[in-house]
């Protein structure tokens, strides 16, 4: 399995929001970090078919990722995703999964398994304009894991969540990057060290940075910061 | 078309769960309804007595059924012109015959029903005494239309051979009140059912940028196409529901008030110029059906508009702009030929009762 970024690149009239970035991304966790306006969100957005490149290809296996085949096995948590007020917790999830091509059978399996990782079950039948930030957050990261990604997006997939949970959480998506090609965005420093196997950093819509990160490589967020007093 | 009726199913959810659907329809609803039934209620003062608007228009049923199955000819007319001479009570069977037809058939020429007789009003519009009054008036006020028109000389050609070959001529007379509203409502109707959902539709593909589903929708497998042909299917389901459930509350009021009677009676006993050759209850049907038609392309122009602009209150307003107010405020006048009869094929336009005399053709129908 083969995530292929090939000069890729994004451009709003004058503005150049991601310029001709190339990368191949295997199974595992990727920590993509960036200050805003890097050029993180429109990578993403890119990589899960919602906005169409300037320039450039993203294939998966050799499957465009315009291509229905590729958005099959996709999962995606946009950062400040929006709901549907008046569904539930689990119709919102059988909605997602219809639109996932899930059968009836799968889709209720899949929902209720992941109402209970989200620990959602005791309120799945309430409306989810009663949930909280947190709760919000955690039916997003169930959404994007109803259909088994294979390539798993996350956009601050961690914020509004509990410390408790986020460790939770954490420890999910390092257990997801041993079958997923797993891109994760945040500014929390600590968790893509962590559960990172490689990192990926964006500056002014270039790739700054590319590989993994070890101790000897001295601190990560020393490193992330040194990026943005450069910038200053 | 993988989960096509499941995504159907929530797009319908979706619609019925908005607080503003339900007050939408209901409103509409009631309004249509109270349209119905407001003659139970109203009243005014006769002699003394308080009498409601629908116990007036009973009054008037009962004499009215009097003439039913007559012949609109001359007879009926000299019968109604004594009638008229003689007192106000042996008037009221012919009062919507005088108002509604010969009144209307004498236009503005006044000085034919001062005569006060058949052979008078014929002298007056100068009509020959071997013709039939109300036939030859008739026919006088018609090609007067078919000049103020600017029809061409083939759909002139097109509209005197139907003239001549009318089937129902002469009109048999029945009482028609109930029917008549019917028809008449039909107008209220669609420009209420366009505002009903403009008002319930344009959040359907709006919403979805506006809350920013679209970026969970758009990278799912059935979130291009399929969700789009649900959605758009729901639309029109919900279209075709909510249009049906107006025009029953239209249409249901006004034939338990006042009967069915007139069912069968050609429309020209209240559009008496009209070419078009049908029954009252054709007429509604056909109203009706052009009414769902209606809806159903209004629903289709909502669900674009609310994806074009992406916004509800913008699509909102742009539909009721576009597709309800100008076409009730602005007339482009006949002389405009193409651009004034593109205007008047507006549904709302269709509708209405006067387009019965609109004698227009397009191409197509004149061969």
């Amino acid at each position: 399995m083969e995530l292929v970024i090939d000069r890729v690149t994004k451009q709003y009239q004058n503005k150049i929001a991601v310029d001709r970035i190339s990368l191949t991304l295997k199974k595992g966790v990727y920590g993509l970090l960036g200050a805003n306006g890097a050029g993180k969100t429109t990578l993403m957005r890119m990589l899960c078919g919602i906005l169409k490149p300037t320039g450039g290809t993203i294939t998966l296996d050799g499957v465009d990722v315009s291509e229905e085949k590729y958005r099959a096995v996709l999962g995606y948590l946009p950062q400040d995703f929006g709901y549907y007020p008046e569904f539930t917790g689990m119709d919102f999830l059988l909605y997602m999964a219809a639109l996932k091509g899930l059968t009836k059978e799968q889709a209720k399996r899949k929902a209720k398994e992941l109402l209970e990782l989200v620990a959602l079950t005791d309120v799945a039948k309430k409306k989810i304009k009663t949930y909280s930030g947190g709760m919000k957050q955690r039916l997003g990261i169930a959404q994007a894991l109803l259909n088994d990604p294979e390539i798993l997006i996350l956009d601050e997939p961690t914020a509004g969540i509990d410390p408790k949970e986020r460790v939770r959480f954490r420890n999910l998506i390092g257990e997801l990057g041993k079958d997923s090609i797993v891109l994760l965005s945040t500014h929390i420093v600590s968790d893509i060290e962590r559960v990172a196997d490689e990192i990926l950093m964006m500056k002014d819509g270039q790739l700054i940075y590319q590989g993994p990160w070890d101790e000897a490589k001295g601190d990560l967020e020393e490193f992330y910061l040194e990026q943005f007093e450069e910038e200053k | 078309m993988k989960n096509f009726w499941t995504l159907v199913r929530f797009e319908l959810k979706k619609i019925l769960s908005r607080k503003i659907t339900w007050i939408a329809v209901g409103i509409v609803f009631v309004i249509m309804l109270a349209f119905g039934f407001y003659r139970a209620f109203a009243s005014h003062e006769v002699n003394g007595v308080r009498v409601t608007a629908h116990e007036e228009e009973m009054q008037a049923k009962a004499e009215e059924k009097k003439l039913a199955g007559r012949l609109v000819n001359d007879e009926l007319l000299e019968d109604m012109f004594a009638a008229m001479a003689t007192d106000e009570e042996s008037f009221q069977p012919y009062r919507t015959l005088y108002n509604e037809l010969v009144r209307d058939l004498c236009g503005s020429n006044t000085l034919a029903l001062s005569r006060g007789s058949v052979e008078g009003a014929k002298e007056a519009l100068g009509i020959s005494p071997e013709e039939e009054f109300v036939y030859a008036a008739r026919r006088q006020q018609i090609e007067k239309k078919l000049k103020s028109q600017y029809l061409t000389e083939g759909e002139k050609e097109y509209w005197h051979n139907v003239l001549e070959t009318e089937e129902s001529v002469p009109w048999e007379y029945d009482y028609y009140q109930g029917v008549h509203f019917v028809w008449v409502a039909a107008y209220t109707a669609i420009v209420l059912i366009a505002l009903m959902l403009a008002v319930s539709l344009a959040n359907l593909f709006a919403d979805e940028h506006q809350k920013k589903t679209d970026q969970l929708v758009l990278c799912s497998r059935n979130g291009r196409k399929v969700l789009c042909m649900a959605k758009i299917t729901a639309g029109l389901l919900f279209t075709m529901g909510s249009t049906g459930l107006v025009l029953l509350a239209t249409a249901i009021p006004q034939l338990i008030m006042f009967g069915t009677d007139g069912w069968n009676a050609p429309i020209q006993l209240i559009v008496p110029n009209s070419m078009v050759q049908m029954t009252f209850g054709e007429m509604i049907l056909y109203t009706y059906v052009v009414a769902i038609l209606a809806a159903l392309l209004y629903g289709s122009i909502i669900l674009c508009c609310s994806e074009l602009f992406r916004n509800s209150t913008v699509a909102v307003m742009a539909v009721i702009v576009v597709l309800v107010l100008v076409p009730m405020m602005v007339i482009v006048p006949y002389e405009y030929r193409v651009l004034s009869q593109i205007f008047d094929l507006n549904p709302i336009n269709v509708i209405a009762i006067w387009s019965a005399t609109d004698f227009r053709l397009v191409p197509f129908f004149r061969g």
